[in-house]
């Protein structure tokens, strides 16, 4: 028999009886459902843990400080620092040559006064503020500068509005700091967007009489991030820190008054390693030019450890489920060659070969398992992303990062596909076998 | 009604190679205790091209002698073979080869796959041969044709009057063009208009094709058109009755 009559003929058997078919087919649809659902839900965890672990930057990026780093180093995820050490552009030029090496993104901080609004942009006495009067809530923080045209190779995670224009003079975000100082609930960030807040880099006249001048900005604040580029509240363009930088530089040394000149060009370093296998031989070369560094190897390496586990338990649930339902394939299979005994017996009396017998029963096999793994995988897949969509929406709620599916997940689809056919095949063959190896004379009532 | 059997292709020339030949067949079910014989040692030689009527009564294995020529189960003993085949030591897909090739059956009871049609059904015989599509409705037709059956070759079984579904048996049997047709009580639930055009159709079917035709019987009218009757008792052939 060909494939095409086997095909066929299968067809026509399956419809007869629809609705033992349909059930067949729910059962095996439940099944990869719960599989590709559960399978999608783990692989969607996985990535926002370990890109948790990454804090809204790469998850093979590495925070380089300006200091020594200290024997300790390499065994622990956290930067252990010795003396501070000036990060120059020599050193960046020689991590960026380092073998796995990405990209490398400067971080420059620069101490500020912020002067919230109301704004006032002559303080003459900005330390006798008082908030209850309606004064400005001004306070010293640092100014993080960073080049917004990668933010995605940085440690930022947008929480509410957006980043400033890369390379703007005017515009800024702010952390969740800010919204504190400020008296402003954290869960309700949209409420400082918009608003304009002023800086000013100090600049020591005199240090002996304590005489300092500042230059002041005023900036937009266009969003509210979570962010561990570098230590300050006020993220910015790596334009508008620079100059206020430099504008410091300009002044002298007020170390005796609190207002050290900056040591170090740069205050830090994001190096993202070409993956998270390669972080640890990234750090080991940064260790060797000898600068404290951090980067969250250990704690991913263990996180994933247990995700894996994780993933295997509710990939085995999944498939428990979907073994129990082409289970079902087998019995109505079983059923179908005690009804058909007779029609079994009449193909081989007209000559049909026991591979024709196995070929017909394992092909309505396959059309049940086939159709069920796809209406299964349709269904687990609208499920995540459903689940996802709630998710989403609390977390945004909440004032966290939201959560991504990442598109479909074209592997997890094909298993959950070819898995309902491959197990319902496999739960075929005995039932199938038997109807191939019925005794023609046992089979044919009809002679 | 007419059945046209000339419109059935040109026949293969008469096979007289084909020969049934028994010697001191016996078979029989169960074991120990539980046995039952069957067949007791039957003698039997079956020119080709024969009409060859089996009688006896019931129980007494007219059945079960079809069912070993058709290749349906081995004999337990004894010799069997019709033409080159041997019965006793064929197996797998050299009996489903010849149960395919050589023998046609016609059931009793029809033996039609209910979800098929008419035409379907008949097809089915030569899907099996993968014999191509254009060759399988030409022959589809012109045999349902020669039953005239060809206004309800879309029907199925369950639509068809019980002579109807017997033609759509004789159909699917004779399409193959079988050397050895094997029918049992084939005119048993037809009436007996219907039955002499059966057996009519038979008849050419043999003299045409030169196929050989065994058919079971109560019917002194079917067993009145075989050229050679046999009288089964106890499972053993009553030459007594044996004529022509």
């Amino acid at each position: 028999m060909s494939w095409r009559d086997g095909i066929a003929l299968a067809l026509r058997s399956i419809m007869r009886r629809p609705a033992r078919t349909v059930l067949t087919i729910l059962a095996v649809a439940l099944g990869s459902g719960l599989l590709v659902a559960l399978v999608a839900i783990a692989q969607v965890a996985d990535t926002q843990v370990i890109g948790q672990l990454g804090k809204g930057g790469p998850t093979s990026a590495i925070t380089v400080v300006p200091a020594a780093a200290t024997q300790a180093q390499l065994g622990s995820d956290s930067a252990q620092s010795g003396q501070p050490d000036p990060i120059t552009p020599e050193i960046v030029s020689t991590i960026r040559r380092a073998p796995a090496v990405s990209s490398i993104q400067t971080v420059i901080s620069q101490a500020v006064i912020v002067v919230p609004p109301p704004l006032g942009l002559s303080i003459p006495n900005f330390l006798g503020d008082d908030p209850d009067r309606g004064l400005p809530r001004t306070f010293f923080d640092n100014l993080v500068g960073v080049d917004l045209s990668s933010a995605s190779q940085l440690p930022i995670t947008l929480l509410s509005g957006r980043l400033p224009t890369p390379g703007s003079a005017s515009e800024v975000v702010v952390t969740a700091a800010y919204l504190d100082h400020l008296g402003v609930d954290v869960k309700h960030p949209e409420k400082v967007l918009g608003t304009v807040l002023e800086i000013g880099a100090p600049q020591v006249v005199d240090a002996t009489n304590g005489t300092v001048r500042s230059r002041w900005t005023r900036a937009a604040i266009t969003g509210v991030v979570a962010q561990n580029a570098g230590n300050g509240n006020i993220l910015a363009s790596q334009e508008l820190a620079s100059a206020d930088r430099a504008w410091q530089l300009s002044g002298v040394d007020g170390a005796g008054i609190g207002l050290p000149l900056p040591a170090s060009p740069y205050a830090g370093l994001i190096v993202v390693a070409d993956s998270l296998g390669d972080v640890h031989q990234v750090r080991a070369e940064i260790t060797t030019l000898g600068f404290a560094n951090s980067a969250p190897e250990h704690l991913v390496a263990s996180t994933q450890r247990y995700l894996h586990v994780v993933d295997i338990v509710l990939g085995a649930i999944g498939t428990i489920a979907l073994v129990i339902a082409v289970l079902g394939i087998a019995n109505a299979l079983l059923a179908a060659v005690r009804e058909r005994r007779r029609e079994i017996g009449i193909l081989k009396a007209i000559g049909a070969r026991d591979g024709d017998i196995l070929r017909w029963f394992l092909t309505e096999a396959f059309i049940c398992g086939g159709i069920g793994g796809i209406l299964g995988t349709a269904f687990g897949l609208a499920a995540v992303t459903l689940t996802a969509q709630v998710v989403d929406t609390y977390l945004v709620g909440q004032g966290l990062g939201s959560v991504s599916l990442g598109g479909v997940p074209v592997l997890v689809a094909l298993i959950g596909v070819l898995g309902s056919v491959l197990l319902s095949l496999l739960a075929a063959a005995w039932p199938a076998l038997r109807a191939a190896r019925l005794p023609a004379r046992e089979a044919v009532g009809a002679l | 009604m007419r059945f046209d059997w000339r419109v059935i292709e040109a026949p293969p020339p008469p096979d007289r190679g084909v020969v049934i030949r028994a010697r001191a067949l016996a078979h029989g079910y169960g074991g120990g205790r539980n046995n039952v014989s069957v067949l007791r040692g039957i003698d039997l030689d079956v020119g080709a091209g024969s009409h060859v009527a089996l009688q006896g009564p019931s129980g007494a294995g007219k059945s079960t002698l079809l069912s070993l020529l058709g290749g349906l189960e081995p004999p337990r003993s004894g010799q069997l073979s019709v033409g080159e085949h041997d019965l006793r030591g064929i197996r797998g897909r050299a009996l489903a080869d010849y149960r395919r090739l050589v023998v046609g059956f016609v059931f009793q009871h029809f033996g039609l796959v209910d979800v098929l049609s008419a035409r379907e059904n008949v097809m089915l015989a030569m899907s099996l041969s993968r014999v191509p599509m254009a060759a399988r409705r030409r022959r589809t037709d012109e045999a349902l044709n020669a039953v005239g059956l060809s206004h309800r070759a879309t029907h199925r079984p369950a639509q068809l009057s019980g002579g109807e579904r017997q033609r759509v048996a004789i159909a699917r049997a004779i399409v193959k063009q079988p050397r050895l047709l094997l029918a049992d009580e084939p005119t048993g639930n037809l009436d007996d208009d219907v039955a002499v055009r059966v057996l009519d159709l038979l008849d050419t079917l043999r003299r045409e094709r030169g196929c050989t035709l065994v058919v079971v019987t109560h019917s002194a009218l079917v067993a009145g058109r075989a050229d050679r009757r046999l009288s089964l008792h106890d499972g053993v052939v009553d030459d007594g009755m044996v004529g022509s």
